[in-house]
This record gives C-alpha cells, structure tokens and sequence, in this order.
C-alpha cells in the first residue's frame, strides 16, 4: 500500500447481546442463525470501514474464539472445557484424541461474504498451527513437534490454499503462543513455513503478549517467510506524549529489528486492548513516530491494536479504533523523524 | 515413612461461577462461596492430608499482594510459558505491609474443624523477579522488604493453617550463588519462628541444577515437578521432605496410580526424603475443572498405593 502508515485491525470484536440472544436459542432455526451472523458481519465491516481503517475483516462475527472455532471444524480435536486466560476471561481448551484432519476450508465462507462486501483491502485471520498445538492438550501424538506439523502441512496450508484460490491477498496467521517457549523457536518458525509454502498471498503474523519482548523470536525469525510482522506494544508503553525512550517505554522491542537488521513491516500495537480509556490521537501518532524512528523507515510501519478487541465493549472499541485512524492521520501530517 | 497428599494453588472455577462471575449477579459470592464448598468437600472425600481454599476468587498468585503499599497494578503479563496472564505488580515506592492479605482473601469459615488446613504464599524472590521495579536501586532490598512483608502474612497464617505451600517458581531458575543466597535470605525472613510446616514449591523451569543447594534452604521441604523435570543422581534429601508433584495439572490426560506410585517410589528410594506427600506439579487451574476433579481422586490413589508400599 503506498498511504505511509496504513491502519488495520486484529480480528475479532465483542458480539453484541442482540446476536448472543438469537445465537443460543434454540427455538431459532439454522436459517435465521445464518441471517444474523451475515447481518452482524455485514455491520462490522462497515463500522470498521467508517472508522477509516484500510484493512478490514468482519470482527470474526462467526467465531466464538479463535481457537474454539478451528478445534471445532478439524477433525482429531474434543472439547475439554474452560481454562483461564486472564482474570474472568476463560477459553474452551481441546484435546487432541485423535490424528487431526482437514474437513474442509474452514473459514472459506466467511472469507467470500467479507470479500462481497468490504470496500476497503481485506485480511482474514488465521488461527497458526503451533498456537492450535500450544494450546490444546496432546493425547494423542507422541511430541508436540508431530501435532505441530501434522496441523502445519495437513490443515493450515490446504485452509490457506483454498483462501487464496478463492481471492484472499492478504492473510494474518495468528500466533500468539510463539514466544510462549523460549526454547521452541524453532518448531514454531519452521511448522510456520510449513503452513504457508506455496501460498499465493501475501503472509503477516500477528504475536503478542510475548512477556519475554519479542527476544525469544529472534535471529530464527529472520527466516520466517512473511512479510510482516504485528506485534502488540501498547499494553507495556506509558500514556505520556513524547517520543523519547522513556516515555515509549512499550516499544523498545522494536529494536530488535534494527538489531538483526530486519527490513519486514512492522504492525505497531498503538491502543492497549485490555483497559477502557481510550487513547487520544495524539498519543497514537507520537507512538507511530517513535515506531517510525526506531525502524528508520515510515513505510514499515502499519497501524493496529495490540490485539484484537473483543475484551472491550463495542463502543469503547469503536471509539479506539476512530482514534486510532485519527492518530495515523497526525502521524502522516508530522516530520517522522522529528 | 509418612506418605500425606494434597493440593496447592488456584484451583479450576465451574462453568457457573465462571458464567455467574461475566453476569455479576447480586448473590455472586453466595455462588463462588458454594462453589468452593464442592472443592473443600471432594477434597475430604479424598482424604487430603491438609484441606486448603481454592482460591477460586484469586486472580492471580500475586494479585492480593498487590495491596502492600508501595506495590501497583501492571500491565497483564504471561505467567512463566503458560497461557494465562497476571497482572505485574509495579514497585513505585519502598514495601511495607500494612494488615493482614492473606486471611482477608480466604474464606477460612468454610474449611472443615477439626482438619489441617494448608495455604499458599509467593516467595519473595520469585514475587521480585515478577514484577516491575520502578523503586528500589538495588534488587536485593526490594527482595528483602517483600520477604518482611510476606513474613508479616505467614505469621498472621500459623494461627490458623498448619502448613504453607511457598510457591517459588523463580528460584527453578537461578544459576548464581549470589541469587541463590538472596533467595534463601528472604525466606529465612518468611519462615523464621513459624510454627507451621513450610515447603518451597518449585515448577515452571528446572532446579535440577541447584537442588544440592536447595536442600540447605529454610524449609522444611522441597515441592518438586516431577512430570516435567529429571532429578539429578547421587541427591539425598536427608532431613528435607518431598512434596512429589507427580499428578500433571498441564495435561487432561489421566495419570495410571499405579504406574506413578511405581515411579514416585523409587525416586523416594534414591533421594531418601524425611516425609512424602503426593501433590499435582503446580495449580489445577491450568485443566478444566472435571479434569482437575479427577486428578484430585488420582493422586489421593497414588498415596493410598504409596502408604500400603511403604507403610506411611
């Protein structure tokens, strides 16, 4: 994209009680269900179109989560029930029982009514296969290592393959237990691979809460083959303005692109997706700019939260994404070196 | 030898305390409070040497903590290689304990008279090594302040709690004799005097490496990850207990009794503790709860197996 700082969302968005209702009852028929997660997607892109982001998805309207929507449409997976993620916010864990097996391309559907309707560029996310294996629990397969590539070559590359047969240019592998063991790197860069050789589009991966900084990824990272990478910040920055260290404390991470001398794109988590205050523009862009300097190029840095924003309620998500435009705009407007 | 189970940590919530908690009704504590009375009761069924809180309205391991002055909430942080998150304690002034944390985040009233009860404390170093410090200069102080506040908390517990799990992740990892001897500094401070038993769990990493140099420690024993860590040979325990956390609370697979009493035995044969007591590696939490239900029954088996082995 030539516009210097492109903003982009995550995923997903908290559903709203009106869908939720019509979703679990059961006196609602298959057909009317249908209706109301094509009417909630339908909204969703265009909320996150007026919000003025350029790269667009349906919020994962017709996920319950991430990881629980994948397990349930592979093959090999049972439902184990609720493990904490943080504090209330629990998600359903699976367990492996069986050799995992493509049942058809998941997300195909959804991808080619997002694609209908969007007007901006669209970038569907995908759950990646060490995530899927990091998170659920082996019974079955004698290593992590063996799950992990089983999903790699026999699940995530066909799903990707059957996105980008169907028009998908820009797909975001979702992997947020990358870093998780220090010492698996390597599994996780090479089971990526895995997932994406021979896929005609382009590839970004999204990491975040590394609690180790990102340190973990790197060099073997390096050899990752993806364009981009989109990684959350904002959850560790102070709220002060300025683009010194200190201030931009969140954002010392970047540095180890500079570090390994990483030439990719950087997606830079402006707005912190687990409080309710919402960012000022200004904020925003002083974050961008500092991205910028630390990367010494602007044309690496893309505009996303740290996440995405199904924590918050849609109003206070709607109103960080909104500024989160606004702050890219003061961004563009301002000497990124400055 | 003395053969004791029990179970440690933040235990699973049910899926209606779960879904009671996002709907915050007005009887929500009435609800968490008859949930932990399900936990309190399987493990009597069980016949757990020591009955603890679940915890089951505990955030994190830290989070009460975070009500010592000088101590703030952070940004939410993994917790070790898990996937689940705490909020990190900021350090913006000098610690001090102020009243008692501990006992106000139990609901003591529901343990069962006449049983021994067991409670949870985070080490001071490893409470150190989890945080943000915005304050102290040097990393020792603030080690050592945490070890007088949190020796404050373990005194206010004896009263009431015949034995303290330390929970100590962070010291799996040291690899210094300068750390190491500030570790066992600041638990010094924490158990001094104590009148109940004190066993410093360790998981998340491998002591493997220091476990000569823990057995020194003041404690009266040692909790050791033994589904995920090998011990080292030539080890004896000597006057140190064993807590044998043998029952894997990172995996819904179940263990078979026998077989892992087998293998708890002859650790037991070549380590040579003073007392043994069967426990899952860390906190239930990380299984859905029908999981970590079993697993309870399960390891209350593998001690029963033990006691009959070894006449406990």
């Amino acid at each position: 994209m030539n516009k210097l700082y492109p903003t982009q969302e995550i995923g997903s968005l908290k559903k709203p009680e009106w869908f939720l209702k019509i979703i679990r009852d059961k006196r609602v028929s298959e057909e009317a269900k249908k209706a109301a997660r094509d009417d909630l997607a339908y909204l969703n892109i265009r909320l996150l179109e007026d919000c003025g982001l350029d790269y667009v998805y349906d919020g994962e309207a017709r996920r319950p989560e991430m990881y629980e929507y994948v397990v349930k449409n592979v093959g090999g997976f049972r439902l184990a029930g609720w493990v904490r993620s943080f504090d209330n916010r629990y998600y359903r864990k699976a367990r492996v029982v069986d050799r995992v097996t493509y049942l058809g391309p998941y997300h195909l559907d959804e991808f080619v009514f997002v694609a209908k309707h969007a007007r901006r560029m669209v970038k569907i996310p995908v759950t990646g296969p060490y995530t899927l294996a990091d998170w659920s629990y082996n019974e079955y397969y004698r290593s992590k290592e063996d799950l992990v590539f089983d999903l790699a070559k026999n699940i995530i590359r066909p799903l990707l393959k059957d996105l980008a047969s169907a028009g998908a240019k820009v797909i975001q592998i979702d992997e947020p237990a990358a870093t998780t063991h220090p010492g698996e790197t390597s599994l996780f860069v090479e089971a990526f691979n895995e997932a994406v050789a021979g896929v005609d589009a382009k590839i970004t991966v999204h990491i975040c809460y590394s609690g180790n900084q990102y340190r973990p990824l790197f060099p073997e990272a390096l050899d990752m083959k993806c364009s981009q990478f989109t990684l959350e910040f904002a959850n560790r920055d102070t709220t002060r303005l300025g683009l010194d260290k200190e201030s931009r404390v969140g954002y010392q991470a970047l540095n180890l692109f500079r570090e390994y001398g990483d030439r990719r794109e950087v997606g830079v988590g402006v707005v912190d997706v687990h409080v309710d205050s919402v960012e000022p523009p200004e904020l925003i862009r002083d974050r961008i700019l500092y991205a910028a300097k630390v990367l010494e190029d602007p044309k690496r840095v893309y505009v996303n939260p740290d996440c995405g924003l199904r924590t918050r309620s849609r109003s206070v998500a709607f109103a960080k994404l909104r500024n989160l435009c606004l702050g890219s705009e003061l961004a563009r407007s301002a000497d990124p070196v400055s | 030898m003395k053969v004791g189970c029990y179970i440690g940590g933040i235990y699973p919530r049910s899926d209606r305390l779960i879904e009671a908690t996002r709907r915050n009704p007005p009887n929500l504590s009435e609800i968490s409070r008859r949930d932990k009375e399900r936990v309190i009761n399987l493990q009597i069924k069980a016949g757990l040497t020591y009955i603890s809180d679940p915890l089951l309205d505990w955030s994190d391991m830290l989070r009460p903590y975070l009500a010592f002055k000088g101590v703030e909430q952070g940004a939410l942080n993994r917790i070790f290689e898990q996937n689940t998150f705490y909020r990190m304690p900021i350090v913006v002034d000098r610690v001090e304990w102020v009243e008692p944390i501990t006992l106000r985040s139990l609901s003591i009233d529901l343990l069962p008279k006449g049983r021994d009860w067991k409670v949870d404390l985070p080490d001071p170093y490893t409470f150190a090594q989890l945080s943000d410090n915005r304050y102290y200069l040097d990393k020792r102080d603030l080690v050592l302040d945490l070890a007088k506040a949190m020796g404050r908390e373990a005194e206010t517990l004896q009263k009431h709690f015949r034995f303290i799990q330390i929970n100590a992740p962070s010291i799996c990892r040291i690899r210094s004799r300068e750390e190491l001897d500030l570790a066992s500094e600041a638990l010094k401070t924490v158990t001094k005097g104590l009148s109940a038993k004190t066993y410093l769990h360790l998981y998340f990493g491998d002591p493997a490496p220091i476990l000569s140099d823990l057995l020194s420690f003041p404690v009266n024993g040692l909790g050791l990850d033994l589904v995920n860590v090998k011990l080292p040979k030539g080890l004896r325990f000597g006057k140190m207990g064993l807590a044998a956390g043998c029952v894997d609370a990172g995996n819904t697979k179940m263990e078979k009794p026998k077989k892992v009493a087998e293998e708890v035995k002859r650790v037991v044969d070549a380590i040579e503790p003073s007392e043994l007591y069967i426990c899952p590696n860390y906190d239930l939490e990380y299984v859905p709860r029908a999981y970590a239900n079993r697993k309870v029954l399960t390891l209350s088996k593998i001690a029963k197996l033990l006691r009959e082995e070894m006449g406990g």
